[in-house]
């Protein structure tokens, strides 16, 4: 039934781009519960780190984790985010707003940032100077607030924490293993070097395992059905699905995207991508899918690169390699390879009557698409184009394979190429 | 779609992979587009858009010199908003990101919004949070915006300080010749009008046999092929035109044309008509001798000065270095490294000693050198503020400078190192 | 003023600046004077002439880029229509020439003209910024005050192409015209993306761009990669070179017979050796001019007779007073002229102010004969000469009056050389040649004048031309008729042989009549030429008219190294003090300014100087005391005043740049310049 077919292929979507519920992790997701419940509770200042791979597992964790906190006591959410708020001014702008706190700020003059970030805490204090509101921050990306001049805003976050002032909990998510060495010594010593690290897969599974596992959870449809699936159609497909999981050759695929790289990122990208690929007509996954999957991800980009030179912008880049080869990698600049190029040129009546601005040109294409890269040497942002010194980006091996893809070259270059690799 | 595919043809798998993303919601939430120069990437992407009724902003990242440009000129599209001229109020005003985002959230209906980036590699320039913040725009808010990435750059050349999140990856390769000759094919309307005489498309289609292969080795790109192929059609027809020769000649045809093509091979790219043939350069009297001065200050090393241009230096004994220096690669001559600096008062030595009827040294002269230096003939090596020691570089080529060698009757080659000792 | 700014309550009142005509301080000065009136009218009236001919000029060479730019929208157009315009190097000049294109841009093709000059665009914001206010009009060179309110609210930041679609769609689809005039000092970066950003507007905004390149077409492309070459559509125009401009200003309007003022040979091969050597500038010809005017001009009051009506001589001797008699009596060529007259009217011209005064008159007035007889005679030889093969006189019309300028022209070896080529000639050629010296003179004679000597001559060139066609007329007559005659009476190989030869000795007849007529035309103009191509040194009082001093040089072609030396060396040159005037280059005194004595001594020592030495001799010079006691030097107590006239004066030098401090040696300085 089309309808289904397409409400399937629309509700899968949905769950790899937008779902968020995480599976597993209930050691990790209770203990974050527990501390938020301390702050919130019973007014206990913490701080954490929460450190795992891309691929929005770690805010995944912390946003069901949050859902489950509603309905206790009153608390504040603030959430910053380390590529939005790369500024600690804007960070303050941020939080006064999230705290609804826009009208009291209104109109003063602060000396410093803590004083503002004291100002706004205690502007919680509801009623009675002993009970105020607890806040939670929440840093996304965190490593990048640590760039932030002097980690004003971290000191002072800690220092908030560790102080008996308002009662805040602060949660820094990052995919930084390393992020308690960009900490500076004082912020380090205020922090409570609460570290959890949430890794995909565990131990006891292998690599391929998980991966299929984690494959069967975002396409298998869930036993309740989802609106617009008859179960007819939502067996059919979950019966595809494992048939496919068992299949052979599946798995073969599976694993050598393992070997090249299969982070949750990449993995949703190829489920998406094979997802998008459904027409009308096939509607059912297939290993050919995830067989061209591979081969993409397999491609090497520059390759295509390569492939889509002219024959003009192909001589240049053998000269250049050739003169990579000759000199030893040394730099070189336009007028060095045109040389060789003419050399080369008038042993072949068709490349000869190519004359040098449109050489320039087919030169400047090539630096335009990043296959070579200036090398900034003294002054040389003032030298002419031709004689900037550049150096090659691409790998012998690279352009072998485009010459051989390449159709309707002439021979000439190809021998010319091939003269060099003995 | 059949239209789309119709006016491009060659780019089916590419049309049919956008149009699997962007047929029904969720959309990809970042695609990357690479292909090279016009080979439809653009006109497809907001072709497709438009069919398909989704509202999209376009933005070419050429025009945004800063990163407050490109957030208000895409939020005055998304919106819809019409900047009244007299008051210059774009939609919302956007400093930064955070704002961006904040903002994004203001406009009725976004959700399922595309915004389309051309010249994507621009975005590197900006703050490196812009190119993190689009490609992750799903984690940064619950708006659900498309970016679509247009670009020639290879996408590995993206990756820098931040992480970025992978997006979808579309590559729209170069034609090959026959689908190049397959597109050309159909401009024969516009070349029916440009040529006086009756032609029918089998006469266009050889044209088009014997046009693209002389030009497609130097170049692959469409619209400058296609610029080509209609300013010589003109010439193709001519001598049917004359009635010299019959339509159906078109060995005598290919023979007519075949010189013309071969100039035309060194025109490439450079769209100049010109009633006056190239002139060179009008140089008064001892402008013409500070330049060439310059040159060989710049061509040739300080240490061989005393020998070129003093009249009694003595024997010169040689020695390894010489015999070094004439074996010297032609990679390593003066002429290829580029020039070099030198200072004023090497300048004006080398000047007088070879200009014959002695002047006075005069402001005149100085007047001079700052006006070739505003003409770029020489530029400046040193800092601009200072005046002690100023240094300078010749940029002009080896040929301009022999032309105007020999107007004065002044024979360079004799004092370039390079050449002096052959 | 004051019950304008009258309020109950404070305020600001805005005043508009009133234009006040500019008065310059030399105006201030002199301006009682009357050869400095004389200076002035004449001078006003020959730059507005050069400007007159500068916008013409220019005009004239722009109608076919006004076209351009016209149609270039009237076709959909993928690539920005550009027009090259290539202006040459003479880079003074452009200033004028690009105010006139913007101004004939606005008037015949589009109200919205962008001027952008590379000083003010540095980078994509500014240029952009700028050329959208253009456009918008919010620019400050408006002269009137709108009381539009509202376009001054617009930020600077909101200056984008958005707003500039939105605000075109109000207007009535004019093109947009962008005049760069310098595109080599752009930055080229900046260019190309300002090329990239209005290409991709180009559908709704119809852009057109003038480029005023001063070098080489191939400049713009080698500033620019393939995917901006491929974004515009480039037509070159060429402007004159500026050597024809040059030979336009100089034939118009100063080498006229309107001009009372002339150059001497000398100094104009000056300042044309500038012109090519140099800089290729019409405009600093034409200042150079000025200077050598207003060097010629105040000599004094004689210059006041530099006029070319005879009305207004008699004017201005009737108010000349005793001072200004003998302001013309210190002319060198009144000495001549005393000694030629017989012995009582000497007396009487050195004593007698009436009589001077009338003879004054006469010769002034005949040298203004001479010079219009120059002007037209010099043109009548300049359509002789102007084709010869090797230019003996030269092409131009400025090459002739140099040399007639210089020497006695009719006893030239060039001269010589040109009437012998001029025997060369052909009869059509001859011909050709006299019709224009016919018509020469025809705008300059009026034949019912009274100048009986030019109107002879204008008559007689009539008669040579008519005798020249009638023997033309008579020529192919006659050999019609010989040659009719000749063939048919052929019979045989003989008959025949003999009449080619009578035909050919016929033929030489008419050729020797030819050339019987030509030698008459070439001496009767070479007479002419002698009489009245003379030098002007042989006329009274031709200083009045003529300038020729060429130590002027000193002042345009600046030596600035030698005038500073000259200056510190010997005060007395500039100060004109008497307290500095010293006969001796060498000797130091010590009431020069400190600056010149510290220079003076230290040009006494080597590469490094110690400064101590040095203000000891400072000091010998400034405060010379009675040495009582020599072994006390040691232990002189040193004027604190003095050591810090000492510290200033070196400082100033190493500003000057003529000493700098050493590194290696403390207490020293390096002397970084030599005489010579």
């Amino acid at each position: 039934m089309p309808g289904d077919f397409e409400a399937i292929v629309k509700y899968l979507k949905e769950k790899v781009l937008y779902s968020d519920e995480v599976v597993g992790k209930e050691k990790e997701k209770k203990q974050v519960l527990n501390l938020l419940r301390r702050t919130v509770v019973d007014g206990e200042s913490n701080s954490m780190l929460l450190i795992g791979p891309q691929g929005a597992e770690t805010s995944k964790l912390v946003n069901s984790v949050l859902k489950e906190l509603e309905g206790l006591k009153d608390y504040i959410i603030v959430e910053l985010h380390g590529l939005l708020h790369t500024d600690d001014r804007l960070a303050l702008k941020s939080i006064t707003f999230q705290l609804n706190l826009d009208n009291a700020v209104d109109g003063k003059v602060f000396g410093s940032f803590a004083e503002n970030l004291a100002f706004l805490l205690a502007c919680l204090r509801t009623g009675g100077k002993e009970s105020s509101k607890s806040v939670i921050f929440i840093l996304q990306a965190f490593d990048l607030f640590c760039a932030h001049h002097n980690q004003t805003l971290l000191y002072n976050l800690f220092d908030i924490s560790q102080s008996a002032q308002t009662p805040i909990c602060v949660l820094g998510l990052t995919c930084r293993i390393d992020v308690i060495q960009l900490l500076e010594k004082r912020v380090k010593s205020r922090f409570s070097h609460r570290q959890m690290f949430l890794y995909a897969g565990s131990e006891e599974t292998s690599d391929l395992d998980f991966a299929l596992d984690r494959m069967a959870w975002y396409l298998e449809l869930p036993p309740k059905c989802p609106v617009g699936i008859t179960s007819k159609a939502r067996d059919a497909w979950n019966l595809n699905v494992q048939e496919l999981l068992k299949n052979k050759k599946f798995r073969a695929v599976t694993e050598r995207m393992i070997g090249l790289e299969l982070s949750e990122q990449i993995l949703k990208n190829v489920l998406l991508k094979c997802l998008y690929s459904l027409t009308n007509t096939d509607q059912l996954l297939t290993v050919n899918q995830f067989e061209k999957e591979l081969e993409s991800l397999e491609k090497d980009e520059m390759v295509q690169v390569l492939q889509d030179l002219s024959a003009l912008e192909i001589c240049l880049i053998v000269a250049m390699q050739h003169h990579s080869d000759i000199y030893d990698n040394s730099p070189m600049n336009f007028e060095m390879v045109y040389t060789r190029y003419v050399k080369f040129a008038h042993k072949h009546s068709s490349m000869q009557n190519v004359q040098r601005p449109v050489v320039m040109k087919a030169f400047e294409h090539i630096e335009a698409i990043e296959l070579i890269a200036m090398v900034n040497q003294q002054g040389s942002a003032k030298l002419q184009k031709e004689y900037q010194f550049f150096k090659l980006l691409v790998t012998p091996q690279q352009i072998s394979e485009a010459i051989g893809k390449m159709q309707g070259l002439p021979t000439e270059i190809v021998q010319w190429w091939n003269s060099s690799l003995i | 779609m059949d239209a789309l595919s119709k006016s491009f043809p060659g780019r089916e798998p590419q049309i049919a992979q956008l149009l699997a993303y962007f047929r029904a919601a969720p959309y990809p939430p970042a695609v990357y587009i690479r292909g090279g120069p016009s080979s439809g990437k653009c006109a497809i992407v907001s072709g497709l858009l438009g069919a398909l009724r989704i509202r999209h902003a376009l933005v070419d990242l050429v025009e945004c010199y800063s990163s407050k440009v490109l957030f208000e000129l895409v939020l005055n599209q998304l919106s819809g908003h019409r900047v009244d001229p007299a008051v210059g109020a774009p939609f919302a005003a956007c400093d930064h990101l955070m704002d961006f985002v904040g903002q994004l959230g203001r406009i009725e209906d976004v959700d399922g919004s595309v915004v389309v980036l051309r010249h994507a590699e621009e975005l590197r320039k900006l703050e490196a949070n812009v190119l993190a913040g689009f490609l992750g725009l799903r984690q940064l808010t619950r708006v659900r915006v498309s970016v679509v990435l247009l670009s020639e750059v290879a996408f590995e050349k993206y990756y820098h300080k931040l992480n970025l999140s992978e997006p979808l990856k579309v590559h729209f390769p170069q034609y090959s010749m026959e689908q190049l000759l397959h597109i050309l094919q159909l401009d024969f309307p516009h070349a029916e009008q440009l040529s006086a005489v009756q032609v029918d498309r089998e006469f266009h289609r050889s044209y088009l046999s014997v046009f693209l292969p002389v030009f497609y080795r130097a170049c692959r790109d469409l619209s400058e092929l296609r610029h080509m192929s209609r300013k010589h059609f003109a010439q193709y027809c001519q001598p049917v035109l004359d009635q010299q020769l019959r339509a159906q000649d078109s060995l005598a045809l290919w023979k007519r044309i075949a010189p013309i093509f071969n100039a035309a091979t060194s025109v490439l790219y450079l769209r100049v008509s010109s009633k006056h043939p190239g002139q060179g350069l009008e140089l008064p009297f001892y402008s013409k001798y500070l330049l060439i001065a310059a040159y060989l200050a710049s061509y040739n090393s300080s240490t061989d000065d005393k020998r070129l241009f003093m009249k009694f230096h003595g024997k010169k004994r040689k020695t390894r270095h010489d015999i070094e220096r004439k074996n010297k690669p032609s990679a390593h001559l003066n002429t290829q490294i580029g020039p070099k600096a030198f200072t004023l008062d090497r300048l004006l030595a080398i000047f007088y000693s070879i200009l014959e009827d002695k002047v006075g040294f005069n402001n005149h002269l100085l007047i001079q050198v700052s006006s070739l230096v505003q003409l770029q003939l020489l530029s400046l090596a040193s800092d601009e503020c200072s005046l002690d020691e100023r240094k300078y570089k010749c940029n002009v080529n080896f040929e301009t400078i022999q032309t105007i060698a020999r107007m004065v009757g002044f024979n360079v080659r004799k004092f370039l190192t390079d050449f002096s000792h052959m | 003023m004051g019950d304008e700014t009258a309020s109950v309550s404070k305020g600001i009142f805005v005043f508009k600046p009133k234009k006040k005509p500019q008065h310059t301080i030399l105006d201030e000065l002199f301006s009682e004077n009357r050869w400095y009136q004389t200076y002035i009218s004449l001078w006003t009236r020959l730059n507005q002439d050069f400007e007159d001919l500068t916008e013409s000029m220019f005009t004239s060479m722009t109608s076919d880029l006004l076209n351009f730019v016209k149609t270039s929208h009237q076709n959909d157009v993928t690539e920005i229509p550009t027009a090259a315009l290539l202006t040459g190097i003479n880079m003074p000049d452009h200033d004028a020439q690009f105010a006139s294109l913007k101004r004939q841009v606005k008037e015949d093709v589009s109200p919205y003209v962008a001027f952008l000059s590379s000083q003010d665009c540095g980078n994509v914001k500014s240029l952009m910024e700028i050329m959208i206010s253009q456009f918008i009009g919010l620019s400050d060179d408006r002269e009137e005050y709108e009381d539009d309110l509202v376009k001054n609210t617009l930020k600077k930041s909101s200056l984008n192409m958005s707003l500039l679609e939105s605000w075109y769609q109000q207007t009535e689809n004019e093109l947009l015209v962008v005049i760069i005039p310098d595109f080599e000092s752009f930055n080229a970066k900046v260019l190309q993306s300002f090329i990239l950003i209005i290409s991709s507007h180009l559908g709704k905004l119809p852009f057109v761009f003038i480029f005023g390149i001063a070098t080489c077409i191939s400049t713009l492309h080698t500033s620019f990669p393939y995917h901006v070459t491929m974004k515009i559509n480039v037509h070159v125009f060429k402007c004159e070179p500026s050597i024809v401009y040059l030979n336009q200003v100089l034939e118009g309007i100063f080498l006229d017979i309107f001009c009372p003022f002339h150059l001497g040979g000398k100094v104009l091969d000056l300042f044309t050796e500038i012109f090519l050597f140099y800089d290729f500038s019409v405009q600093n010809f034409v200042q150079n001019i000025k200077f050598a005017m207003m060097e010629h001009f105040s000599h004094g009051n004689a210059m006041a007779l530099c006029l070319m009506e005879k009305t207004a001589i008699k004017n201005v001797l009737a108010d000349f007073n005793h001072e200004d008699c003998e302001n013309v009596r210190h002319l060198l060529s009144f000495r001549n002229f005393v000694e030629s007259e017989p012995y009582e009217q000497r007396i009487k011209l050195i004593t007698d102010d009436e009589y001077f005064k009338q003879a004054v008159y006469d010769k002034v007035v005949a040298i203004q004969r001479y010079i219009k007889r120059l002007h037209v005679f010099l043109r009548c030889l300049h359509a002789l000469v102007y084709d010869l093969p090797g230019s003996p006189l030269g092409k131009n019309l400025r090459e002739l009056y140099t040399l007639a300028l210089t020497k006695s022209i009719t006893q030239s070896a060039e001269y010589r050389e040109s009437f012998q080529l001029l025997e060369f000639q052909s009869k059509d050629a001859l011909q050709e040649k006299l019709r224009r010296i016919a018509d020469i003179l025809a705008q300059f004679v009026n034949k019912g004048s009274s100048k009986t000597k030019l109107r002879d001559f204008c008559v007689e060139i009539d008669r040579l031309v008519r005798i020249l066609q009638n023997t033309d007329v008579e020529e192919s007559e006659k050999d019609e008729i010989s040659l009719e005659e000749g063939l048919g009476a052929m019979v045989d190989r003989k008959a025949l042989k003999q009449a080619l030869f009578s035909r050919s000795k016929q033929k030489s007849k008419t050729q020797d009549k030819y050339e019987k007529l030509k030698q008459e035309i070439l001496a009767y103009l070479s007479g002419q030429f002698e009489e009245y191509l003379v030098h002007p040194s042989t006329l009274p009082f031709y200083e009045i008219f003529f300038f020729d001093d060429i130590s002027i040089k000193n002042h345009i072609i600046g030596i600035h190294r030698a005038a500073i030396h000259n200056a510190l060396n010997d005060p007395h040159r500039y100060l004109q003090c008497k307290c500095c005037a010293i006969s001796n280059k060498r000797t130091v005194k010590a009431l020069m300014p400190d600056i010149c004595i510290a220079y003076k001594l230290h040009l006494e020592w080597g590469k490094m100087i110690n400064l101590y030495d040095w203000l000891m001799g400072f000091l010998c010079i400034v405060d010379p005391q009675e040495e009582d006691d020599l072994s006390d030097k040691s232990k002189k107590v040193v004027d604190p005043h003095v050591q810090a006239r000492f510290t200033q004066a070196v400082a100033e030098l190493e500003y000057l740049g003529f000493i700098k401090s050493s590194k290696r040696k403390t207490d020293h300085v390096i002397r970084l310049t030599w005489e010579g």
